[in-house]
Formats: C-alpha cells, structure tokens, sequence
C-alpha cells in the first residue's frame, strides 16, 4: 500500500510541477508573437502592397469589365462580366482594407503612442494616413456605406456602417493631416521601406492633394476639388505607381500580367470592348486630325500570350501600375476647371495631357513603329465649337469639352477605377457620359456598387442587406 | 508437445488396452452442433490421465471402470462431465461458451476484460472479418462493419487515406479521427496534407495504413465516452484499440505464408459527350481561348482527313514518339478519341502482396516475426504504393513475478502520386475539360516554328495543339502521368515494451514505454511547361513526427470484498509527448529544363517554412469495478490530466453499469432468451486545443485574389499584425455522452442482437471564430461553439442455418441513424470547413457539413425569380445547398461455411442525403459532359438564356426545361454563366444533386481450405487455403460518374463534395495461404 501512496504522491508531485515549462512548451516557436511591438517601418510595406492589391487586383477587374474596359470570356469571369456578382467577391478586398491596411495602421499609432515619435515616425505616420484615406476612399465608393468611424476599435464587436457623406469628409480630414505632419519641420525625408517614394514628403503631399481633389471630384465638390488639384502631383515622376521588381518572380509582378498570362489564363481579355473600339478605326474612334491613338491601342491590347519581362504593354510583367497619377491630376483640372473656372481653364489642362501622352513618359511603344502613331497635338477652341472636329453632333462647347475630357479619363484611366467611377457618377450627364454599352441586353443602368463582403456580412449585424448591384451609392443618387 | 501427444495417444491407449484385462476402451467423435472438434481434451476426472480427440474428432480412452467420469473440454465451449457406465461409445456434442467466445475485448489501456462487465459499446472486428474484405488498408477494412462507424476512403488512388468517424462528427475544426491505441499504446494516424492545401495536390495517406494487416488479430471500437475517457483530451472521437497476433503454443513452429494477386479496375467516370466538337458558338476552334466544346457537330463534318497548316505556315510539334502534329486548319474528321484518351490514363492494375510469419511460444515465452511486402498498382498509369513491413513482437517470461513484453514495428511507404483536385496540373481536370476530338496521346515533345527554330520540351494539348505556347492551359493528362512526378517515401518505426510485475498475490505492476516515429518526404516536381507552373516548380515536404508514451499502472486482481460482492482498481500515470517538425520548400523558375529535382536549379526559392508543433500531457487515472453477484456490475474511471495547450487540470469522469438480467432466476433456462443484457454509461472525453494558439503573431502576408499575388516576402519582407487571433485563455473540448443498451441472445446464441441509443453533446468547441472583418481581425481562436448527435446503433446476427453436417449459414448487420445538430456558435451563424464554391459548413441549427453556396433568386412562394428570357437569376446571397449527412447507413451480409468452403457477402447502404456534383457543374460549362452533349428539337418556340429565339422544328444543341416561366432552352449562353462553371457567380445550387442515396456490393468472398488429414499427412502442411475476392464491386446511386463516398477534401471535416477528385476503383483478388 505504501508503495501505491508513494507513486501517487510521485504522479502528483510530476503533474503539477511542470506548469511552468508548459507555457514555455506551447509559446508559438513558428512566429514573432505580437507579445512584441514590431517598429512600424516593418509593418508599412504591407499596407502598401494591401492597398495595390485593393486597387489593382480582382475587384478592379470587375470594375472594368462593367465599364467596357474588359471582356470576361471564361470560367467565373464569363459570369461577372455578365453582371452574375456574388458577395464572395469582395470577401478578399475587404480583408486587405481592415487588416491589411487599418488594423497595421492602428498598430503602427500605438507604437508611437508608447515609444514616443521622431522624424521617421511623423513620416511613416503621414504616408499611413495617405494609404488609409487612398484605400477608404477606394472603399466607399465601390461599396457605398462602410464601416470606418467604429472600424478597427477594440472594444466595438460590430462596427456601423458610416454614410458615405460623412466617410468622405474623414478621408479629407485624414488627408489635411496627413498634408500637415508632411510640412513639419522634423520630419524625415527618406524610407528605404517606401516602395512609392523612398520617403520623399514632397511626392506624398502632392499625392495626398490629389487623393482631396479625387474625392471632392466624386462628392461634385468640382470647386475644392480643383483647388486641391492645383497641389496635386505636378509632374509624371510623382506619380504614385506600383512597379513590379525586377526581379521577376512570382508576387512581384504587375498584377494584369499575372492575371492574364497565369493559372487564368483565357478568362479575360481586352478584345471586342468599347475601349478598345475607341482607340480603333472603326466608327465613333477617337483618332482625328490631331489625334492618332494606335500607339495606345497597341499599349492597352492586354492579351495573354505577351508581355514577359516587357514594359511596353499595359499587362506587361514589368509595367507599372498607375495608384493616383499625374494624368488624373491634370484631368481633374481639366474637368473642374471647365465646370467652375473657364473653358479656357479646361482647355489648357486637356492640352497638358496631350503634351504628356505624346512624351515618352506616357507609355511605352509597343512596337517601334508605333513611334508615328503616337500623336496628340494640342486641341483649339475651334475644334470644340459647333461642327469642330470635337463637336460633330453640335452641342454646347463647353460640354463637347467636359465630354472630351470624360472620354479621355476614360481611357487614360485604363487599369484602374476611374471608367466606372465616372460612369456612375455622371449617370445624370448622359450629353458627356461614355456611353458604354451593357454587356447584357435585359439591364437599364450600368452596376452601380459591388456587394460588400459576404464574411462581414455573416458576423455584423449592421451590415445592409437587400442592396443589388444596380442600386447607386448614395453620392450617387 | 500437444502434436507430440496427438501422433502417440492412440497407439500408446491400443498398447495399454491389450495389456490390462480390467480396463475398457471408451471412444467416440467430439463435435459441436456445427462440425466436429479435432484436439479437444479428454480427461478422467480426478486423474491427470487424458486423451485429446484427433483430426476427425474422435477419441479413444481407457477407463478403470464403469464408474469413472470423463471430462471433456475445448476452449470456447461449456465443459461437459459424462458418467460412463455401461457405454464403451460416448459421441459428445459440446455446447458454446458464448460467454467465453465473444465476450473478450481489450479496453482502452490494451488489457483485456471481460465483455460482460462492461456497460459502453465495444465493437469487435476480428481478423477473419477484416481478411474476407480483401483490402490491404487496415482502415478501409472496416468499412461496413460495425454500425455507427463511417469509414470513407478519399479515392481510388493506391495507399490513399480514408476518414473514419465514430457516431457523427464531434467536433468543427479539430480532427474528427478516432485516437489508435496499438496493444496499448497510442500511434499515429495522420493524415496530414503538408504544404498542400486539401482540395488540390495529390489525394495524402492516412498513416494507420503503415500497421501490416496480417498482424491483427482484432480491432476493438471502443464508440462511447465513457469506454474511452481516460484517455482523456485524445478520446472525443472515439479509440480504435488493435491487438496484434501472438506467437502460438502449439508444439511446433508455426509458419504461415500468404500471397495475393489483385486486378483493381477504375470504378466509374464521368460520362462525356463525343457529339460536339472543340470551339465555341458552334464553330470549331483550338485555341488557347477554346478551352470548352461548344464547337460544330462532329457528325456534320465532312468525315475526311483534316485539313492543316503547313510547317512553313504555323510550325509543328514532334512528340515524345517522334510523331509529328500539325496545325488543324480546317476540322474535316468525325474521329472522337474519348475512349482511347481513357485508356491511356487508367488501367486495369495488378498488385500483389506476401506476407510471412513464423511464430511460436513454450510457458517461458512466445514471439512472432512478420514480414509483409505489398506491391499495388493503381489503376490511374505510374501511380503505385509500394509497402514493406518488418515486424516482431516477443515475450520473456523470467519468473514467476516478472515478464517482459517488447515490440518492433518498421514500415517503409513508397508511392507514386498522381495530381488532382482543383489543380490545373491535375489529373481529371486536363482529362475531362479536354476536347471529345483532340487525341492527347502526343503530350511532350518539340515544338519547332515556322522559322525552323526548335523549342524543347513544349507541351501538346488540347488548348496548345503543336504546343506553340509555353502555356499549356490545362495538363494534358499524360503530362500528369509521365512527366510530372509527386513520389512519397515514409520510414516508420513504432516500438514499445511492456514489464509485468507481480507484486504480491492481488497487486501487480506494468511499466509501459513506447516511441512511434515516423518520416515522410514528400516531392513534388513540376517540370517547365507544366500548367499553372510555367517556369517549373519544385516542392519538398518533410514531415518528421514523433509521439512518446509512458505508463506506469497498478491494479489488483479481482477482489473479494464478501461473498457477493467482487472489486477491481486500477491507478495509472500517463506521460505523452507529441511532437512534429514540418519543413516545406519551394523552387521555381528552372534554370535548366530537366526533371532534376534540385533547388539548385530553381531562381525563385521560397523562405522555407518550417513548423514545429510540440505537446505534452500528464494524466493520472483509474479504473475501478464492482461486481454483486455476478449479475449487476458497476465501473467507473477517471483521468486528471494537465496538458501543454491548455490552462489549469482537467478532470474526465465516466461511470457505467451493466445488468446481466437473464441470470435473474426467473430468467434462468429460459427457452427463447438465452441472455440478455442491459447497459448504462455516462461519460465525458475532450478534445485538446491546437498547439501554440495562445497568442497572436505576426505573419508576412500575401495578397492574392485570383492567382495574381503579391508577397510582402519578395519586397524585401517585412510584417502584418496577423488577421487570426490568438488566445490564452483555451480550455479543451468537452463530450458528455449518454448510452443506453441491450445485448441480447436468443435461441441458443442463433441470434444475437445489440442495440444502443446514444445522445452526446460537445461543449467549448475549439473554432477559428468569425469576426466581422471590419474589426481588423478575420478569426479569433476560441472554444466558441456547440453541437450535439444522437442516434441509434444496432448490430445482429443470425444463424439461419446451423446443422450438423457442417453447414452454418449466418446473416449478419448493422445499422445507424446519426443525427447531428450544430447548437451553437459564438458570434457567428456559420463556419466554413473548407473554402470551396461550395463549401461544407457549421451551421447554427444544422447538421455539421451542411453544404452552402450561391443559390437562385427565389419569389416568396419558393419558386424561382425568373428574367425575361424565363431563366433563374443568382441571388446575391449565399444560403445553405442542403445536409450531405445520410438518414441512415447500414450494412447487410451473409456468410455461409460448409466444411472447406466458405462464402461472405457484405452490401454496404447509404440512404439519402445530398451531394455537390462540381465536376459534373463544370464539365457542362466547358461541354464536355455527357449531359450537355444533347440534341432537341423545339416543339414551341424557345428562347436562350441570350434571349435568342430558336424555331420549332430546327433540332439544336442542349437541353430543354422548364423553370416555372414556361420551356427554355439550355445551352451554350446557359451553361458557361449561371447553369455550369466556377466560382460563387454561377448558381451553385444546381450542382446539388438532392439524393445520394447509395447501396454498394462491398464484399464478395469466396474460401477454400485444405486441411483434411490425409492432405496435412501427404504435405506436411497445416492447411491451404484459396480465397477470391471481390471489392466494391457495385455501386447503385444516382449520383453520376463518382463514388459519392470520394471527396474533394480527402480527409477532412468537410464531405459530400466532388471536384475532380480521382476515381474511385474496385478490386478483385486471390490469396493464396499456407499455413505449416
């Protein structure tokens, strides 16, 4: 018996003396563990890369197939082409918002809040907020209202959904914050982890300009919006790109050329689209006197079978990605300086683009002989007055312009967003309206919104439901 | 000795009985109701004078006189006392011991009780009943034989896993695999997926399927809480418990040598259509765009040779036969190659097996040597698993106190692989998606252009017919086969020693240590031009896995507390520490083309990952018993264990009682019930959280939403706070079950039936659990979740025919009808299990696995929201499919023996449930399926999902249906958008098929045995014997083209979805056995 007490006493004695080593056993030994506070700069290229992603990737794809940029021809994007949108497709984007983006954000100010700042840290805080307010905005106007003000709180389990008029004027705040702690005299001016700018404040303030006169062009504010453009990005090497490494390997490429020539292959193309029909030379194509698109058509032909270690595509592996660009600077000036400076005003901004799109800045060419091809000589006011070259149909020179202006948003926007923004917010100006075609002959407006994420959907309770694709963001309505 | 005494025994009584005038000669033939019993022991009673019936049965012995009592007895049968008298022909018929016969099981330490006492449900699946399967799988073995275990092999491929599930699913995210205790000691089954995900890769092993099958003599399922909770967090899903053979006493040498040839054939396919050609909108094309068959009529073709390219125009491809193929310029043949494409993928495989055992035991010992080897082809070309196993086990018996038992087990795996799944390298996916008219049989070879420049190594398919471009689209399905290679080799070593020690007369100890380790490469190579892979893609997996096990157990004889009253305890200590080191490996972008697998040759080399994930646990238990009078018994046990991943002991209680009612004397001799039995339990095991998800880490993301990634690593790294949490704060699972049961015999033990009905709850279930994303954080791993299963087990046989001239016919079954329900979840309505299109999910209310995906717009009367042209519409939200779970699953066979030969049948039946058809779903979307390969001809007007009006009379491609807005016609328009394809923008919900019932011919098994005495006199041999089986013979189910038990996930906590998931196969075999 005394045998069997001592064993007992023994097991007993063994069990509970190794509490201790146990914590130590089941610590992750796979991963840094949040028990430490990373530095932020380690934390902001990945926000970087959620926001392109955000941008750039699939929710983009779909954007353009909708507004005639893309064809669906295959498989899921055959479906999505044809308007059948499932709630699934945004579950990815919306992750790369809150976590990806808002959540390392919050993590980065908490590091400050406890270590204090310096001049890196005013730097990294600014350019946090410029791709907070660039990846919120992107949000909000492709789902409506989002969750923003309780997003990413700790203690608040399901956030509310932010009307978009009140998500709008945050991102300017953010934005004018982020334009101040920009100016400060100690900040610092260089960020090896910056893979937009290397730090350079002067490139993120104009950037952070052109983000204001972006939303304030989607709000109709066309007043502050061309305000804020004239700080805007004033030159194309400050224009806040993606380039893909050189390095060439899978993760580092441009995402169009993933897309295309990879395992999805053959599900979307860039043939047979409005788009691409304007750039032809078929009826109703932009070429003209002072015009010549083939160089650009022969750039914008996204195709599956090219593009390799190539720029000269726009789903080239090596092409760069425009985020928010001296072009859109320019023709945010061009549209609000003709709804609210003058013609002129307008004018002269468009002509800038042209001035642009002729430089070798633009695109590259295609093929060597594209180099005539390439042609944008500066438009007169003639050609926009009552049977110009630009107003055949004789309407309104001012709006012959504005619709010049639109048309060339819409393929200067190319690759990102822009063409289905300004479809839906010009719904109501159909006289400068791209006039896409619908994909499908049963539907009487373009989608209006993306459904948001099916997974956020399931957990909060705030999350609108019944809300269809036709039905317009309320900016919109 | 015994043969020893056989051989004399009758010459030395013949001796005898000429000698002594007094004595006289009794003899006769010993036999049971059933056929007569050869070494049956014959004893004078109150002598140590004996004889032992021989071959026959038949016996003579010598008795003093009239008065003497003889005493016969054999084991597994009640001992019989016959006065002899005047008699000098005694032919004794003995009776059963049912009590003895079937009444041991191994519990869950490996120690062997008795049936009678227990009050849980024990299963037993001995040898023979595993042999008649036919299979070489341990686990697949025991598929249909015991009720309420659903044991689902992923595939046909050989060596492929299998999941095996015990009274429903017990838990959402965690293993839903029973723990394996091998002569009592916990082993690995694992079937781990490594760098793969579930749904894409080759179909993984379950590594159960390392143990040698010729080495178990019995497999005790161990179902309920209360049989298994002192194995505490390991046991929620029930034990498997595998005792071993022994080495025999029987005077000699026992050698036994078996060997078996199988044919495995493939099982079923998915029918294709060879009406309709490669193309889109009716018009033949082969480009890289072309990736369905919505091209022309074949039969509307020319019917002349094609018309192609010159090599000057578009260049040619030269296969690896040196055969040259041109361009298609113009389709002129009406040559279809579906047939001829199947028969260079799959085969009909032969496979063999040999297995060895010498054993043999004395009073100081026994020991067993195994040696199997096992050689399978799978019926997919190139795919084999190939499997050695080197066993022995052995006992010492040192004293009358002290013995020692000690085990070794080595497996060595090896195994071609065949890609799968969602996986545009995969097997099924190039085979099925590929034109009826292309001929794959030129796979890889040269591509020289029009220029006359060579390009090496391209690859031909359907998409890239003189392989022009380096992609491929899809594999073609011989590139699968032949260029691609995923080989698997695991060396595997489970050892372990047992030391006994009597301590006094009622108290002994056991000492029990054991290590089972095991490592498992894993390759998978890519080479340049393979789809999806274009640069080439090389993986390495190594898993190394260990788990180390220490008992130490006290327990006392049974003790006589009074006269009534009888009492056992046992008090154990368990130490078990578990631990595996994961290292995956990646290279792409080939710097040369060549199937080297190096990563020296690859540019892009992944940042390996490496896991390691480490447990430990202590556990103190015990089990005690009470008996009263032989009729009620009592046991209860209890295991306080601590472990690694969790805070603070935790205690599993479990009690149950058996009450043995027919020994009541009211019940005694009673004509009809023979016994009966009623049980009780309660009892509660756990599951165990994952290791090392205290806290929240940090990871390097990758950001990819359709195959376009970018990955923070290659920027030059860095990192994100992780989208899962973690937590500190983690308790494990716990099952409470209730069962209630009776075992009853009747007529004689003719027919026995047993019958359970449990309820079991599952409380603090481990999830990732759903956050709104918009918090920052996706997951948050917590105990979170509930759900609960009931049902009933039932279990029979029933001797139809029992007669003495040694025919024994018997039918035998079972039946379960698990119902499941998800209580709970926090925060949430519902949990993905897998992330497919469809995927099977927790949902609060419904039964674990319930399918959900895109469904079709519906009106408030429940019929469907039509457009204009009359066709359904996708609903922007997602909803629940339908319950993949059946209403019942059941087993029938019937096993007839008539002196050498023996016949078994088993039919395994599935009733109801519903199953995602997704290969069917997409095939129609690229037109290959034998479902959109019709022709009508409208009798009204009909419109397509386009809106194109198509006249009466005209015959047209496709189908034509009703939704509720009057006929339409489904066709190109309707099955590459909503009605067919990927992703969750096609109506999903068509892809369920809302019957999957299935009843299956499982078993059938022939035997013949030779072992009659002039043969084993003639041979020296103890027996032969010939054994033809069939397996999985046939499949009645509406589910087309696949095994509705194969699933996309292999084994995995989803089920009931197919998606290009290798076939399933059937097998027949012949073994072959001598036995000296």
């Amino acid at each position: 018996m005394r045998t069997k007490i001592l064993i007992g006493m023994y097991c007993t004695f063994l069990m509970f003396s190794c509490s201790e080593s146990f914590e130590e056993l089941n610590r992750n030994p796979n991963a840094i563990t949040t028990e430490e506070l990373l530095p932020p700069n380690l934390l902001v290229k990945g926000t970087m890369l959620a926001n392109i992603s955000l941008n750039m990737s699939h929710l983009q794809r779909i954007s353009g197939m909708w507004s005639g940029q893309y064809r669906g021809e295959i498989a899921l994007y055959l479906g999505l082409y044809n308007y059948d949108f499932s709630s699934e497709e945004s579950n990815s984007g919306w992750g790369y918002l809150y976590n990806g983006i808002l959540k390392q954000n919050r993590e980065i100010a908490r590091y400050y809040n406890l270590n204090g700042i310096d001049g890196k840290g005013i730097l990294i805080t600014a350019i946090a907020r410029i791709i907070e307010a660039h990846a919120v905005g992107t949000a909000t106007v492709i789902w409506g209202d989002i969750p923003y003000s309780e997003a990413v709180v700790e203690t608040i389990e399901d956030p509310k959904f932010d009307s978009q008029a009140e998500i709008y004027q945050s991102l300017q705040i953010l934005l004018d914050e982020a334009i101040i702690l920009l100016e400060s005299d100690v900040i610092d001016d260089d960020l090896s982890e910056d893979i937009f700018f290397e730090g350079d404040k002067e490139k993120w303030k104009e950037t952070a300009y052109t983000l204001k006169a972006r939303y304030y062009l989607q709000t109709k504010q066309y007043d502050l919006a061309h305000k804020a453009a004239k700080k805007g990005i004033s030159t194309h090497e400050n224009t806040m790109k993606f380039t893909p490494l050189e390095t060439r390997i899978l993760g580092t490429e441009n995402l169009l050329y993933r897309f295309m020539i990879g395992g999805r292959r053959g599900y979307m193309s860039a043939d047979d689209t409005y788009c691409r029909n304007l750039l032809s030379t078929n009826e109703g194509n932009r070429n003209n006197a002072k015009t010549n698109e083939k160089a650009r058509r022969n750039y914008l032909n996204a195709g599956a079978s090219t593009g390799t270690g190539r720029t000269n595509i726009i789903n080239g592996e090596l092409t760069p990605m425009n985020l928010v660009s001296y072009q859109e600077n320019l023709l945010i000036l061009a549209e609000t300086g003709v709804r609210t400076v003058s013609f002129g005003e307008g004018l002269s901004q468009l002509n800038l683009v042209r001035v642009f799109l002729e430089s070798e800045n633009s695109f590259d060419l295609r093929f060597s002989s594209d180099e005539d091809d390439k042609v944008y000589q500066p438009y007169e006011e003639i050609d926009f007055e009552i049977d110009g070259m630009e107003n055949p149909d004789g309407i309104d020179k001012n709006r012959a312009l504005l619709r010049e202006i639109i048309e060339e948003r819409y393929v200067t926007g190319f690759g990102t967003c822009i063409p289905w923004n300004d479809l839906r917010r010009l719904r109501t100006e159909p006289d400068i309206m791209v006039p896409v075609p619908f994909n499908k002959s049963d539907i009487s407006i373009h989608p209006q919104r993306f459904i948001i994420s099916q997974n956020e959907f399931e957990s909060n309770s705030n999350s609108p439901s019944g809300l269809s694709i036709f039905d317009p963001i309320p900016i919109n309505q | 000795m015994i043969m020893l005494i056989k051989k004399l025994s009758p010459l030395v009584l013949i001796l005898l009985s000429a000698g002594i005038y007094a004595q006289k000669t009794i003899s006769g033939t010993i036999s049971d109701d059933f056929d007569t019993l050869p070494g049956a022991s014959i004893v004078i009673k109150g002598t140590t004078k004996g004889a032992i019936s021989d071959f026959d049965g038949k016996y003579s012995i010598e008795v003093p006189n009239n008065e003497a009592i003889l005493v016969f007895s054999f084991l597994g049968y009640v001992d019989k006392e016959v006065v002899i008298g005047d008699k000098i022909l005694l032919n004794i018929k003995l009776e059963e011991d049912a009590q003895v016969l079937d009444e041991v099981v191994v519990n869950a330490l490996g120690i062997e009780v008795d049936k009678k006492t227990l009050g849980t449900t024990v299963s037993r699946v001995k040898a023979e009943d595993l042999a008649t399967s036919g299979e070489v799988n341990i686990i697949n073995a025991l598929q249909a034989k015991a009720s309420g275990v659903r044991v689902a092999r992923s595939n046909g491929d050989p060596g492929a896993g299998a999941t095996i599930q015990i009274r429903g699913a017990n838990t959402i995210s965690g293993s839903t695999q029973p723990l394996i205790i091998l002569d009592g000691v916990p082993i690995s089954n694992d079937n781990l997926n490594g760098s793969r995900n579930p749904d894409s890769g080759t179909s993984q092993q379950s590594r159960l399927n390392d143990i040698n099958e010729d080495d178990i003599e019995s497999i005790d399922i161990l179902k309920g809480a209360s049989a298994a909770a002192i194995w505490g967090s390991q046991a929620a899903n029930g034990v498997l418990v595998i005792t071993t053979k022994r080495g025999r006493n029987t005077g000699k040498l026992n050698i036994s040598y078996k060997t078996s040839v199988y044919v495995d054939k493939i099982a079923n396919l998915h029918p294709l259509q060879t009406t309709y050609g490669q193309g889109n909108d009716g018009v033949y094309g082969n480009d890289l765009e072309n990736n369905a068959s919505w091209g022309d009529r074949i039969s509307s073709r020319p019917n002349a040779q094609d018309e192609f390219y010159t090599k000057e125009e578009e260049g040619f491809f030269t296969d690896q036969g040196g055969r040259e193929w041109l361009l298609i310029k113009s389709k002129n043949s009406r040559q279809t190659f579906i047939k001829s494409n199947m028969d260079k993928v799959f085969q009909e495989a032969f496979s063999q097996r040999h297995n060895l055992s010498i054993n043999n035991a004395n009073e100081n010992g026994r020991y067993r040597f195994s040696l199997a080897i096992l050689d399978q082809q799978g019926v997919i070309r190139e795919s084999d698993y190939k499997r050695i196993n080197l066993g022995f086990s052995g006992k010492y018996v040192f004293n009358d106190k002290l013995s020692v038992r000690s085990k070794v087990r080595y497996t060595n795996t090896k195994s071609i692989r065949i890609q799968q799944n969602s996986n545009t390298a995969g097997l099924l996916l190039g085979l099925l998606r590929g034109a009826p008219d292309f001929d794959i049989s030129g796979y890889s070879g040269t591509y020289t252009d029009e220029d006359g420049i060579q390009n090496l190594n391209r690859h031909r398919s359907y998409r890239n017919s003189i392989g022009a471009s380096t992609n491929p689209g899809y594999n073609n399905p011989l590139w699968t086969l032949y260029r691609q290679k995923s080989p698997n080799i695991v060396d595997r070593l489970i050892t372990s020693a047992d030391f006994d020690y009597k301590y006094n007369k009622w108290l002994r100890f056991k000492l029990r240590g054991s290590y089972d380790v095991y490592f498992d490469e894993r390759r998978y190579f890519f080479p340049v031009h393979t789809a999806g892979r274009g640069t080439g893609r090389f993986n390495l997996d190594n898993i190394n896995n260990r788990i180390l096990n220490f008992d130490f157990i006290a327990r006392t004889k049974t003790l006589k507390i009074n006269k009534s009253i009888n009492g056992n305890l046992l008090v154990g200590y368990n130490f078990n520490d578990r631990n595996r080191k994961s290292v995956y490996n990646e290279g792409a972008n080939f710097l040369v083309d060549t199937d080297a697998q190096v990563f020296s040759n690859s540019t892009e080399i992944e940042t390996p990952r490496h896991f390691i994930t480490q447990r430990r646990k202590f556990r103190i238990y015990y089990t005690a018993g009470i008996a009263i009078k032989k009729q009620l018994f009592l046991n209860t046990s209890g295991a306080m264990e601590r472990a690694s991943t969790i805070n603070g002991a935790f205690f599993y209680p479990s009690v149950d009682a058996s009450w043995l009612f027919t020994n009541l004397k009211a019940l005694e001799n009673s004509l009809l019930l023979t016994s009966g039995k009623l049980r009780l339990g309660v009892g509660q095991v756990g599951v165990e959280p994952r290791a090392h998800r205290a806290q929240t880490t940090y990871e390097t993301p990758t950001y990819s939403d359709y195959s376009d990634p970018l990955q923070l690593e290659d920027f030059g790294g860095g990192y994100r706070f992780n989208n899962n949490l973690g937590n500190s704060n983690l308790k494990p699972e716990i099952k409470t079950e209730y069962e209630a049961g009776l075992d009853l015999k009747f007529f004689d033990n003719r027919l026995s039936l047993n019958g359970t009905y449990y309820y079991n709850t599952v409380k603090d279930i481990l999830i990732s659990l759903p956050k709104s994303p918009s918090t920052g954080t996706d997951n948050f791993y917590a105990n979170g979740a509930s759900l609960e299963n009931r049902g009933i087990e039932l279990d029979f046989n029933y001797d139809i025919i029992k007669n003495n001239k040694g025919l024994k016919a018997s039918l035998y079954g079972n039946f379960n009808n698990n119902r499941n329900k998800v209580l709970s979840i926090l925060g949430s309505n519902s949990i993905a299990l897998t992330n497919n299109s469809i995927s099977s999910r927790a949902i609060v209310g419904y039964p674990m696995g319930t399918l959900w995906g895109s469904k079709a717009m519906r009106n408030a009367d429940g019929s469907f929201d039509l457009d204009e042209n009359g066709f359904p519409q996708l609903a922007p939200e997602q909803g629940v499919l339908g319950d993949p779970n059946p209403e019942w699953r059941g087993g029938l066979g019937l096993r007839i023996k008539y002196r050498s030969f023996s016949f078994n049948t088993l039919f395994e039946h599935s009733q109801g449930g519903v199953f995602a058809e997704r290969t069917r779903f997409i095939l129609r979307n690229f037109g290959t399926h034998k479902d959109v390969g019709h022709t009508v001809v409208p009798t009204t007007e009909l419109l397509d999902r386009a809106g194109n009006l198509y006249p009466i009379g005209i015959p047209v491609r496709g189908n034509i249906r009703d939704f509720g807005g009057g006929p339409v016609l489904l066709n190109e328009s309707y099955y590459t958008t909503i009605g067919g394809g990927f992703g969750s923008s096609v109506i999903n919900e068509f892809a369920i098929n809302p019957d999957a019932t299935w009843t299956r011919l499982s078993e059938l098994s022939f035997g013949y045995v030779l072992n009659s005495e002039r043969f084993r006199l003639k041979t020296k041999l103890a027996s032969i014997s010939f054994t033809l089986t069939g397996r999985n013979l046939y499949l009645w189910t509406d589910i087309l083209g696949v095994d509705p038990q194969t699933n996309q996930t292999g084994v995995d906590n989803g089920f009931g979805i197919d998606y290009f998931t290798n076939p399933a196969s059937k097998t027949y075999s012949l073994t072959l056995e001598i036995k000296y």
